[in-house]
């Protein structure tokens, strides 16, 4: 099956039961799920058993996907739903264990100084304005599409990127003549 | 011409790699488990109601298996032995069911 394929196309495919479809389908969305479940969680092997979760149940609900070609905004907003779910049930249990501890340092993740930096600076921001910076700064989201996969109104988008781009630039020590 | 922005570069060094066959391979692998499970819900569903059915129709096939057995009992007696030995001929034909040594031996 070849990769040039439509989003759409896939969906069909693997509608009608084909693996290979939908594989093709997470090969080409993966980096841009996880990306965002990493800035969102913080965690990178959290982040990616969330991205694991979130195509299994895109293939589980396949059938209720309307718009086959907005698969990309459909797999945000599972794992928006996800990563919520996620840290609600962690605040719970986590309180708990982590107090003494303190945040879980990413130990699986050999990072550049560039990107413990970005997980330091986005781990100080509230997980709403992650959500919209993983968006509209790192992936190039529109914040109307942005609005839409995070179902919140377009106005607190356009704050969150405001605020949450002066405060990222000042914990990174960046001049960003933008904020 | 646009400025570059300067978050950019830590917001590259922050991205997932841009294919890894390890994650597709983890993701296909829940699918297939999901989708065993699903499948054995099914059949269990399935027996489910093939027992209910049965279990409802018991009495109506009861009545009828009586109502049936006096007249037909010596033709349901030879449907049944010629099945049997059906059965029998096909198992010893395809080799998949094994004589007991004697039985070998006369053979």
């Amino acid at each position: 099956m070849s990769t040039q394929w439509t989003d759409a196309a896939l969906v069909a495919a693997a509608r009608s039961g084909s693996d290979n479809a939908f594989a093709i389908l997470v090969d080409r969305h993966q980096q841009a799920v996880r990306s965002f479940l990493r800035r969102v969680c913080g965690h990178a092997a959290d982040a990616d058993d969330l991205a694991q979760e979130t195509f299994l149940a895109a293939w589980t609900s396949l059938r209720t996907l309307d718009k086959p070609e907005r698969v990309r905004s459909w797999l945000f907003g599972i794992a928006w739903r996800r990563a919520q779910g996620m840290a609600r049930s962690m605040s719970r249990t986590r309180r708990r264990e982590t107090d003494w501890q303190g945040e879980r340092p990413d130990s699986n993740q050999p990072g550049t100084e560039l990107n413990i930096a970005m997980q330091q600076a986005l781990a100080q921001l509230p997980a709403d304005q992650r959500a919209v910076i993983a968006l509209c700064l790192a992936g190039d989201w529109s914040h109307a599409d942005a609005a839409q996969v995070l179902a919140m109104p377009l106005g607190t988008v356009k704050s969150h990127v405001l605020r949450g781009r002066a405060r990222l630039a000042e914990i990174l020590g960046v001049r960003d003549e933008e904020s | 011409m646009r400025k570059a922005d300067p978050l950019k570069a830590f917001f590259e060094a922050d991205a997932a790699p841009a294919v890894d066959p390890g994650f597709r391979m983890a993701v296909m692998e829940r699918v297939a488990r999901r989708r065993l499970q699903f499948e054995l819900v099914r059949a269990a569903m399935a027996g489910l109601a093939v027992f209910v059915t049965l279990l409802l129709l018991r009495p109506a096939m009861l009545s009828l298996l009586l109502l049936l057995a006096g007249p037909f009992q010596q033709a349901l007696l030879v449907l049944g032995a010629v099945a049997l030995a059906a059965f029998l001929a096909y198992k010893l034909a395809t080799g998949t069911l094994a004589l007991p040594g004697w039985a070998q031996r006369l053979l």
